[in-house]
């Protein structure tokens, strides 16, 4: 799931940080050996790269909505998996 | 305003396998910060183990290791995590439930957001249970998915004073 990352550009902005979160990233920054301007990028390159919840959890939600069971079947599906998890948590603490 | 709160395992199963829209204003309140979740490592292993049952995946075969783990990794960055969470209630009928409690009482949350009738009972019932929880959480309230979003919605707007 990783993203192939194409042409890069610069760009100019002011970011508003806390003392806390400006003092942190100068440390992350120190500590992976790069300057904090390179380090911000990476985290910002990561962060709109990486999938939402929404977008990661969509393939999953097609499966079920193919799979031809109703939701209160998929409900009840997981009520009775997770009953059944507990019921062998209890006999293996036993 | 931000409300603290504790989701159980069937909320978090119900975002992964539910289509979108389907109460899925859960997450939406997760990510637009209506709500401050609060998870411990119990809960997320419960969360975990059950996504990655067979009977689960075998109806998802998208459900790989790698996007449970970005889901796990992405809840984990969007809640506050409770490491150590003490025992100070039990729920000797359901004990298995005594860890969402547990996290409800010490992260001190407003609400337990559950499906589960015998947990949205509780508070109503008579028993030592229900009375130890009214003692070590007085204000924790226990709602439905739905609930919670008819409680997190605006009140409306008030109609203007009448002129005489």
């Amino acid at each position: 799931m990783a993203a192939t990352l194409g042409q890069t550009s610069e760009i100019a902005m002011k970011l508003r940080l806390s003392d806390q979160a400006k003092r942190k990233l100068a440390e992350r920054a120190a500590e992976s050996g790069r300057d904090v301007a390179e380090y911000t990028s990476e985290l910002v390159e990561q962060a709109v790269n990486r999938p939402t919840l929404d977008e990661l959890l969509a393939p999953v939600r097609a499966d079920f909505a193919r799979s031809g069971m109703s939701e209160d079947q998929i409900m009840e599906l997981g009520r009775s998996e997770l009953g059944t998890l507990r019921q062998e948590r209890k006999a293996k603490k036993a | 305003m931000s409300h603290r709160a504790v989701y159980d395992t069937m909320v978090f199963f119900q975002w992964a396998a539910l289509p979108e829209g389907r109460q899925h204003g859960t997450l939406q309140a997760v990510l637009n910060g209506d709500i401050h979740l609060c998870l411990s490592p119990d809960a997320l292993a419960e969360i975990s183990d059950l996504i990655t049952r067979p009977a689960i995946q075998a109806r998802s075969p998208n459900l790989v290791k790698e996007r449970v783990e970005q889901f796990l990794k992405q809840l984990v960055e969007r809640a506050e995590m409770f490491p150590a969470v003490p025992t100070s209630f039990t729920w000797p009928q359901h004990p298995d439930d005594d860890h969402l409690f547990n996290l409800a009482i010490h992260a001190r949350v407003k609400y337990l957001v559950t499906w589960e009738t015998r947990l949205l009972d509780l508070p109503k019932s008579s028993a030592a249970a229900a009375k130890l929880l009214r003692e070590l959480a007085p204000d924790l309230e226990i709602v439905t998915p739905r609930e919670l979003m008819n409680l997190l919605k605006p009140p409306p707007p008030q109609a203007p004073a009448p002129t005489e």
